[in-house]
């Protein structure tokens, strides 16, 4: 909607301005030409204010042809077109007009004054046209910078959500109710392993917490954290679950949100996994190709395993967090191929600088 | 007291650490066996089916089938249960399950120590626990089912509900008609017809609970007597106040 409508206060605000600079313009043109004032107004300041109704389209037309993509002809050519053509529908509705009046009064040449001034009141009406459209873009412009902010504001809020659910998740009573039980499985039999076990469950603590500070992690870094997950859940299913994991060495550099791979991990063991009894592997494959990072992270998966479904919350809330991060560019999609889940994200290799706060 | 044979027990857990630290701990309490190591619910009751344990120590939280999905399917034939889980909102759940005793992991080694005490003392009166209670499984209740266990002899089969086409009251029975077969199930229709989605599952018959989405059409033969046509052909007889149910529904 255009922004003088969005309240009534403007509306009539708009009317009653609109109105007056319609009087004020048929004084003007009384004033340049020897028009006099009463007939100027009778005759000018209704269809002054019709030029209302040919201004206010203008704002969708600027919306639809901005001035970012470069086009600069296209823009000044199709405005002058629209221009030309609404001055022409302008300038014969207005002869209607003042054919209509002199039906009513013989004594006053209305039709005359209207063609006499016809040539002040086009270029009054560019000069309009222009302004209205120079001030849309503006509008526009500030409108933009208003939604890249807000923007910016929600993914700073999806982000410490995400901090928030990561951390919930690795202080969750259950993982650590989880880990504890292993580490006091193995502590008297394997001292080694045991001891092992607690470095991995330190590092992967630490990654979760330092979260926070840095919305951008490696894909390297990525990688590690889920590794380290998944090797104290291997401790605890055994020989259930097999993990097979290959990125390309030149790609573990390259910048990803960070705890972007956790949340889909975690899903494929807690509901994937899990749910088949004989367990099964977990297969992750990150690559790319076209400027584009490719990640595929794929599970066995036995619907009926579990009594509960999963909530896909974890799912809804990365998709959401690409989409602010990425726009269209980042995708995130997940399916069934026969007995696997496969989830598969798509993002750019590098960010749009625009995208980033 | 006498000399007793050792009362025979199984551990069911799905991760291999807790079963071998649960069998290392009962190692040092001779009044108990350990005679076999379940890693999930179905080798659990083929366990039981071929064994005959007297005490299991059972975990709640395992793939496919979990700890009270086992007692449902062996409620007649295992006779004590200690219930081993890593957290205690399933405490409660054990103790009105009528459990002998729960134990939290990791195992406390005095705690184990105690729970076979109980169970000692309680196999010399011969009095199992009334194991029907321990079915009454509170957070199940109010949940609906997404699947059916069924059991034949050693195997265990799950039912997806929405594979369930009817299910029919016999004596203590139900059995429940899939497409391709039919199940014998030790339960009660009306008792199974709580847990299943009153907006799928409809009473058309006092013995007779019919899976809507594999009704073809009904057919009157008179005023009060109808009958059901399913989506292959079979038919089954709808009772007046079936009828109305059914009506409600469509």
């Amino acid at each position: 909607m255009h922004p003088l409508f969005r309240t009534p206060n403007r509306v009539i605000a708009l009317l009653v301005g609109w109105s007056l600079l319609s009087a004020g313009l048929s004084a003007l043109v009384s004033g340049i030409t020897d028009i006099p004032l009463a007939r100027s107004l009778t005759l000018f300041a209704p269809m002054y204010f019709l030029w209302l109704l040919f201004l206010i389209p203008n704002y969708y037309l600027c919306r639809a042809l901005p001035l970012d993509k470069g086009a600069w002809t296209t823009v000044i050519g199709t405005q002058t077109a629209i221009l030309l053509a609404t001055a022409l529908i302008w300038a014969l509705l207005g002869r209607g007009f003042a054919l209509i009046l002199d039906s009513f009064s013989e004594s006053v040449p209305y039709l005359d004054y209207f063609s006499g001034a016809l040539f002040t009141n086009l270029v009054i009406f560019a000069g309009q046209y222009e302004f209205s459209a120079l001030l849309h873009y503006l509008l526009i412009a500030l409108q933009r910078g208003r939604d890249l902010e807000q923007r910016a504001l929600q993914q700073e809020l999806l982000t410490s959500k995400a901090e928030l659910r990561a951390l919930r998740a690795t202080i969750h009573p259950h993982f650590l109710f989880n880990a504890l039980n292993v580490l006091a499985n193995i502590t008297d039999s394997e001292s080694a392993q045991a001891r092992n076990f607690c470095v991995r469950l330190a590092d992967f603590l630490r990654y979760s917490v330092a979260y926070g500070d840095r919305p951008t992690a490696t894909l390297g870094a990525e990688l590690e954290h889920v590794q380290n997950y998944l090797s104290i859940e291997r401790e605890r299913f055994g020989e259930r679950l097999c993990t097979d994991i290959e990125a390309s060495e030149e790609l573990l550099d390259t910048p990803v949100p960070s705890l972007m791979l956790f949340p889909l991990v975690e899903n494929a063991i807690k509901h994937g996994i899990d749910s088949c009894i004989e367990g099964g592997c977990l297969k992750l494959r990150a690559g790319a190709d076209d400027g584009r990072l490719h990640i595929e992270i794929s599970n066995p998966l036995d619907e009926l395993g579990h009594k509960r479904q999963g909530t896909g919350i974890g799912l809804i809330s990365l998709r959401q967090r690409l989409k602010n991060r990425y726009g269209d560019e980042a995708t995130l999609q997940t399916c069934r191929e026969d007995d696997l889940f496969v989830a598969r994200i798509c993002l750019p290799l590098r960010e749009a600088s625009a995208a980033l706060h | 007291m006498a000399k007793r044979d050792p009362i025979r027990c199984l551990i069911v857990d799905d991760e291999p650490h807790a079963r071998q630290a649960l069998e290392s701990a009962l190692a040092r309490h001779p009044e108990v066996e350990v005679i076999g190591l379940c890693e999930n619910g179905l080798q659990a009751v083929k366990a039981i089916n071929e064994q005959h344990p007297q005490l299991l120590f059972l975990d709640v939280q395992m793939p496919k089938l979990d700890g009270f999905d086992v007692l449902e399917l062996v409620q007649e034939q295992i006779p004590f249960v200690i219930f081993v889980t890593a957290y205690d909102q399933y405490a409660v759940q054990a103790f009105e399950a009528n459990a002998i005793d729960y134990l939290l992991k990791p195992v406390d080694p005095k705690r184990l120590a105690q729970a076979v005490e109980k169970v000692v003392a309680r196999v010399g009166m011969e009095e199992p626990p009334r194991l029907e209670s321990l079915l009454a499984d509170p957070v199940r209740e109010r949940e609906l089912l997404r699947r059916i266990l069924v059991r034949d002899g050693s195997e265990v089969h799950v039912l997806p509900v929405d594979a369930v086409m009817y299910i029919e009251a016999a004596d203590d029975y139900v059995a429940i008609h899939t497409a391709e077969d039919t199940h014998i199930k030790l339960d009660r229709l009306s008792r199974l017809q709580k847990k299943l989605d009153p907006r799928q599952f409809c009473r058309i018959h006092r013995s007779h609970l019919l899976n809507i989405n594999y009704l073809a059409r009904i057919e009157s033969e008179s005023k009060d007597s109808r009958i059901a046509i399913l989506t292959d052909r079979r038919e089954l007889p709808i009772s007046r106040s079936g009828y109305g149910n059914l009506q409600k529904l469509l």
